[in-house]
C-alpha cells in the first residue's frame, strides 16, 4: 500500500544502514538530569527503529545536541485562582554530522511539552512532573529521528 | 575585462570630468562623482583617489553607503587598505535598530568602529528627533556597542539626565530598560511612580535598578544585574526590597541564576528564589502565575559526564506559598537528591542494552517524617526487527528501594523492598510520501506509527515502608497499551532555498486496558481505574503557518463521555492582529477558559485584551485591557488590570530600541 | 618618477600604403595602415595628415582620423580621431576616446593628453559622463606603471 519504513535518512539516502554514535546531550537548563532522560530515550528510538547495531560508541554518524531550556508554567487555575495544572515544556537542539569529516548533516531545535496535575503535597506532584518530562523527552527523540529522516 | 593580476576588486568611477596623472597615481573627478565597489558606493561633488598611499578623499555632499548602513558628510578622507579614515560633519544611519549617529567629527576606525567628537545619538527619525542623547565623547566597536562619556539625555531639546558613562547595544537586540518611567494606580499599592536607571558596567555586565514609590506601601528598590564570564558561564542577580509602610516590616524577593561551566564534564547551577514572607507575591505581584504561584523552588545542583554515565547532586528546598498552609515545617525537602544515571549501552555485540537509573535522596522536614531512600532500577532491554518494518522490543527491570526513616508511625529504622517489572513492545514506523497538485508545496509525508506495549510490575506489599513519595508505594501492573501515531508534514518549496519541512498535524490516539492491579496515571486529574483506561487523542494542526489548533481529550468508554478536554486555538496576521483561546475541563476537577486577542486597530495604536473565566467560580479571575500608540522613536501604553481582589492602571513608556520597564505581558 | 627627456626635438618615423604632400598647404598625407613613431610613441591610424611649420621643415601637428590607436609604455589610447601638438607635447582624442592602463580603464566625451606631464583630462559632456575601472595598487605588487 506504498506505506514503507521511515529510514534515518529515508530511502537509499546517504544515511541509511549507517551507525550512529549517540553523544550525551548537554543541559543548558536549570533542571539537572534532563538531559540524562533524552539521551537514553534518543537512543531507544534509534535502536528500535534502525536495529540493535544502529547505535555504537564510533559510528559513522555522531547525533549530539543540548537541552535548551526547560520550564513549567501554570495553565489552568480554580475558583479561588490557585494554579490546578502545569505545563513542563523542554526545548532542544540537535546536530547530526558525519564523524569522520565533522559534515553537518542535519541541524535543528525542537521543542515538546506534557500538562502535569498540581498537588497539595509537593513531592508528589515532583513525581508527577518526573513522569511529565519523561514522556516529553520519549516524544522529542521519536519527532528528533523522524526530523532527520526528512528529505522527501 | 579583469586583468590576470586583478586580485583587489575594482572601483568603478564615473564623474562629469576627471584628471589622471601618473605621478602619484592620483585621480581626481569632479561633477556628479560615483564611485562603487567592494560593497561600497560612494557619491560626493568632488572625489580624490592617491593610488600610491591607498587613500581616497571625497568632498562636498558626501553619501557613504555600505552594507546597509548610510554616512553622509561634508568631507570623507579614507584609508582604503585599514578602513580608517577622517570624517567631517558626519551624520550615520544603521537601519538595524534604527540608530542615528551624528557629530562633528568622526574619526573611522576600522570597518564598523568609529570615534566621535560631540556626538549625538538617538532611534529617531528627522531632523528635530523626540529624544536623543549626546556625548563628549563616543566609541562604537565592531561589537556592535556603542559607549558614551559624559552623556546628556534629551527630550527634544531640554536636557533630563546626566550619565558618567553610557553604553548602548546598536546592534544587538538586547533590551535595556532604560530611563522608561512608568506611573499608575493599584488598590493595594496605591499610585506608583516606577523609575528605571539602565548602568552598563562593561559589554558584559549591566545592572537596572528599579526605584518604586507607592503611596500605600512605602519606597521599594529593585536590581537586576546580569553578567556572562568565560566558557559560556553567566547569570544574573534579582531583587527587591520595600520597607511596607501598612505592615511596619521589610518585604521583598529575590532570585539568583548562575550556570558555571567548570570543565567540559563539569557544571555548577544555583537558581535560588527567596522571599520574605508567604503573601508578599499576593500584595506585590502583577502577572498571573506569579501573584497566585503556590510554591517557590530554590535548587543548588552539580552534574559530572562521564564516558556513558551522568552524575548529578541537588540540594532543592521548596516554599509552600499556599494561603491554607501556616508556614514550611511541613513541607518535605530533598537535601540533597544525588542520581546516577547509566546511559543505555550495548551488551557486547549482542541486541541487549543495559541502562539504569539510581538516586541516594535524603528527606527532610523540620516537623515530621525524616530519613534516607536510596532507589536502584537497572534494566536489560533487548531488541529486534523480527521482519520488514517491525520493530519489537523486551525488558526485564529490578527495582530495589532501601530505607533508613526515623519519627515515623510505620517503617521506622532500616527497611528493604524489591519488586520485578518486565514488559514488551511491539511497533512500526511506517512513512509515504504524496504529491500534491500545489506548486509551494510539492509533496506531504504522513508517517504512522501503530504500537502495542505490554507492561508488568510485580504486587508487592508496601504497607510497612516509610511514605515519602509514590515511590514508596509503587503500584502492581498488568496492562496493555494500544496506539496509533501520525505526523503529516509538508515540504514548502522556498525558490532557491532549501525546502523547508513543517509539521501539518499530529494526531495521537491511545488506550490501554488493566488486566489486574491498580492504576495511578500521575498525569491527568480523572482516572476512574476501570479496566479500560480512557481514550486519549492528542491532535495538533497548523492548517497555515500562522494558525493552530490544539486538542487533548480523555473519553471514558464506560461512562461515554469525556473525563477531560483541553483544546486551545492560536492564530496572527504579520501586521499585529493576533487571538487566541484555550479551554480546559476536567470533570468535578476544574474548568477555565483564557482568551486573548491583539488588535493592529489603525496602525499606530494596538489594543489587547485578555480574560481569564473559572466556570467553577461563574465568574471572571482577571480581565486586561491595554492601548498602545508606537510612535516611531517611543511607545506609551495604558494598560489596566481587573482582579476580585485588585485592579491596576498603568502608564508605560518605552523608547525604540530600548526597552520598557515593566514589560506589558497579559499572562 | 622623473620626466623623460624632452621629445619635441625627436625625429618621426611614418609608415604608409600611399603618401602624397602638397607643398601649398604644407601638408603630407598618409594613408591606409599608418604607422608613426616618435621615441616610446606610437600612433596606428586609418589616414594620417603632417601640418609643417612654416618657418622651416618643423612638425607642427600631427592628425589622425580613424581607428586611431595610441600605445606608449603600457598605455594605450583607443579613438575616431587624435591630434598630436608636437610644440605644446599634448593628444587631443575625440569620438568614444578610452585609454586603458594595466588594468584601468578611462573613457569620456574628450580626452586630452600630456605626454611629457603624463597627465590626461578627460572630459564628459551631454549624456556621455566620464567613466573609470580603476584597479587600486597592491603595495607590493609590480603594477606596472613606472613609480
Amino acid at each position: 500500500c506504498g506505506y514503507r519504513a521511515a529510514r534515518i535518512g529515508g530511502e537509499g539516502s546517504a544515511l541509511a544502514d549507517k551507525t550512529v554514535h549517540v553523544d550525551i546531550f548537554t543541559n543548558k537548563s536549570y533542571r539537572p538530569n534532563v538531559e540524562a532522560v533524552l539521551t537514553n530515550s534518543l537512543i531507544d528510538e534509534f535502536v528500535r527503529r534502525e536495529g540493535s547495531r544502529a547505535v555504537e560508541a564510533g559510528g559513522d554518524l555522531t547525533l549530539s545536541g543540548a537541552v535548551v531550556s526547560y520550564g513549567t508554567a501554570a495553565v489552568s487555575y480554580t475558583a479561588t485562582d490557585t494554579v490546578k495544572e502545569y505545563r513542563a515544556t523542554v526545548t532542544v537542539e540537535a546536530t547530526l554530522r558525519r564523524s569522520d569529516s565533522g559534515q553537518v548533516l542535519w541541524k535543528g531545535s525542537l521543542s515538546a511539552y506534557q500538562d502535569f496535575p498540581a498537588n497539595d503535597d509537593l513531592v508528589l506532584q515532583q513525581n508527577s512532573e518526573e513522569q511529565a518530562i519523561a514522556v516529553i523527552c520519549r516524544r522529542l527523540a521519536r519527532e528528533l529521528t523522524l526530523r532527520m529522516s526528512e528529505n522527501f | 575585462a579583469r586583468g590576470a593580476g586583478g586580485g583587489e576588486e575594482p572601483f568603478y568611477l564615473d564623474a562629469d570630468t576627471l584628471t589622471h596623472e601618473a605621478a602619484g597615481d592620483t585621480v581626481e573627478a569632479s561633477g556628479n562623482v560615483r564611485i562603487r565597489g567592494r560593497g561600497m558606493t560612494l557619491l560626493s561633488d568632488r572625489a580624490f583617489l592617491f593610488g600610491d598611499k591607498e587613500e581616497a578623499e571625497a568632498r562636498g555632499n558626501v553619501i557613504l553607503m555600505r552594507d546597509g548602513d548610510t554616512l553622509r558628510a561634508d568631507r570623507i578622507r579614507l584609508n582604503y587598505r585599514t578602513d580608517t579614515g577622517v570624517v567631517e560633519n558626519g551624520a550615520a544611519f544603521m537601519p538595524k535598530g534604527n540608530f542615528h549617529l551624528r557629530a562633528q567629527q568622526m574619526e573611522k576606525r576600522g570597518p564598523d568602529a568609529y570615534r566621535l567628537e560631540r556626538g549625538v545619538f538617538t532611534t529617531c527619525d528627522g531632523d528635530n528627533p523626540s529624544w536623543k542623547f549626546s556625548a563628549s565623547e563616543i566609541d562604537v566597536n565592531a561589537e556592535g556597542y556603542a559607549t558614551g562619556k559624559n552623556a546628556l539625555f534629551y527630550v527634544k531639546d531640554v536636557p533630563l539626565l546626566y550619565f558618567p558613562y553610557l553604553i548602548y547595544p546598536v546592534k544587538r537586540e538586547r533590551q535595556s530598560g532604560l530611563l522608561t518611567p512608568r506611573t499608575g494606580n493599584s488598590s493595594k499599592k496605591g499610585f506608583m511612580v516606577d523609575l528605571a536607571y539602565y548602568w552598563a558596567i562593561s559589554p558584559s555586565q549591566d545592572a537596572t535598578f528599579n526605584l518604586d514609590i507607592l503611596t500605600k506601601r512605602g519606597t521599594g528598590l529593585g536590581v537586576d544585574y546580569r553578567y556572562i564570564r568565560k566558557r559560556g558561564s553567566e547569570g544574573n542577580l534579582r531583587g527587591f526590597v520595600i520597607y511596607d509602610t501598612e505592615q511596619q516590616r521589610f518585604r521583598g524577593d529575590l532570585s539568583q541564576r548562575h550556570q558555571e561551566i567548570v570543565s567540559d564534564t563539569f557544571n555548577l547551577k544555583s537558581d535560588i528564589n527567596l522571599v520574605a514572607d508567604r503573601n508578599f507575591y499576593r500584595d506585590y505581584a502583577e502577572e498571573s502565575g506569579v501573584y497566585n504561584q503556590s510554591q517557590l523552588e530554590t535548587t543548588l545542583s552539580a552534574t559530572k559526564y562521564f564516558d556513558r554515565h551522568i552524575l548529578s547532586g541537588e540540594f532543592r528546598y521548596v516554599q509552600d506559598l499556599r494561603e491554607e498552609v501556616p508556614d514550611n515545617r511541613k513541607t518535605l525537602q530533598k537535601l540533597p537528591t544525588i542520581t546516577l544515571t547509566g546511559i543505555r549501552q550495548r551488551l557486547w555485540e549482542t541486541p541487549v542494552f543495559f541502562s539504569f537509573d539510581s538516586n541516594f535522596i535524603n528527606f527532610y522536614r523540620r516537623e515530621g517524617i525524616k530519613g534516607q531512600r536510596l532507589d536502584l532500577s537497572p534494566v536489560l532491554t533487548g531488541y529486534a526487527k523480527p521482519f520488514g518494518p517491525l520493530e519489537a522490543a523486551a525488558w526485564v527491570g529490578y527495582r530495589q528501594r532501601l530505607y533508613y526513616a526515623h519519627g515515623v508511625e510505620s517503617g521506622e529504622g532500616i527497611r528493604g523492598s524489591g519488586l520485578f517489572s518486565a514488559g514488551t513492545s511491539l511497533s512500526s514506523t511506517l512513512s509515504r510520501v504524496f504529491e500534491t497538485a500545489s506548486p509551494t508545496m510539492p509533496r506531504v509525508r504522513h508517517v504512522m506509527i501503530p504500537e502495542i506495549r505490554y507492561n508488568y510490575v510485580q504486587d508487592r506489599d508496601q504497607e510497612s515502608l516509610p511514605f515519602f513519595d509514590y515511590n514508596d508505594r509503587i503500584v502492581h501492573e498488568n496492562r496493555v497499551v494500544y496506539s496509533l501515531t501520525n505526523y503529516v508534514t509538508g515540504r514548502f518549496d522556498r525558490g532557491d532555498e532549501p525546502p523547508e519541512y513543517r509539521d501539518l498535524l499530529y494526531l495521537r490516539i491511545a488506550q490501554g486496558y488493566e488486566f489486574s492491579g491498580t492504576r495511578r496515571d500521575l498525569l491527568t486529574l480523572v482516572d476512574e481505574k476501570r479496566h479500560f483506561t480512557d481514550v486519549q487523542v492528542e491532535a495538533a494542526v497548523h492548517p497555515h503557518r500562522l494558525v493552530s489548533l490544539s486538542t487533548d481529550l480523555r473519553y471514558n468508554p464506560y461512562r461515554t463521555v469525556l473525563s477531560t478536554v483541553a483544546v486551545s486555538a492560536d492564530a496572527r496576521d504579520e501586521k499585529g492582529n493576533a487571538a487566541g483561546i484555550t479551554y480546559r475541563h476536567a470533570r468535578d476537577e476544574v474548568e477555565y477558559l483564557e482568551a486573548k486577542a491583539s488588535l493592529a486597530l489603525f496602525s499606530p495604536v494596538f489594543a489587547t485584551y485578555a480574560n481569564r473565566y473559572s466556570f467553577d467560580r461563574k465568574g471572571t479571575l482577571e480581565s486586561f485591557y491595554s492601548l498602545e500608540y508606537r510612535h516611531q522613536c517611543w511607545s506609551v501604553s495604558f494598560s489596566y488590570r481587573d482582579r476580585p481582589d485588585t485592579n491596576e492602571f498603568f502608564v508605560t513608556f518605552a523608547l525604540a530600541g530600548i526597552g520598557s520597564v515593566g514589560k506589558i505581558r497579559a499572562f | 618618477g622623473p620626466l623623460p627627456a624632452s621629445r619635441g626635438g625627436q625625429p618621426i618615423t611614418v609608415k604608409s600604403n600611399e603618401l602624397s604632400t602638397d607643398s601649398r598647404s604644407r601638408t603630407a598625407t598618409f594613408s591606409g595602415k599608418v604607422t608613426a613613431r616618435q621615441g616610446d610613441l606610437t600612433i596606428y591610424s586609418d589616414r594620417l595628415v603632417i601640418h609643417y611649420r612654416e618657418d622651416g621643415g618643423d612638425v607642427e601637428k600631427v592628425e589622425a582620423v580613424g581607428n586611431v590607436k595610441i600605445v606608449q609604455g603600457d598605455r594605450l589610447a583607443t579613438a575616431r580621431e587624435g591630434v598630436y601638438y608636437n610644440t605644446e607635447q599634448k593628444i587631443v582624442l575625440s569620438g568614444e576616446p578610452k585609454v586603458y592602463q594595466g588594468e584601468n580603464m578611462i573613457s569620456g566625451k574628450v580626452i586630452t593628453y600630456f605626454v611629457n606631464e603624463e597627465r590626461s583630462i578627460v572630459t564628459g559632456g551631454g549624456d556621455s559622463r566620464v567613466e573609470a575601472v580603476i584597479h587600486p595598487k597592491d603595495k607590493g605588487k609590480n603594477g606596472g606603471t613606472k613609480r
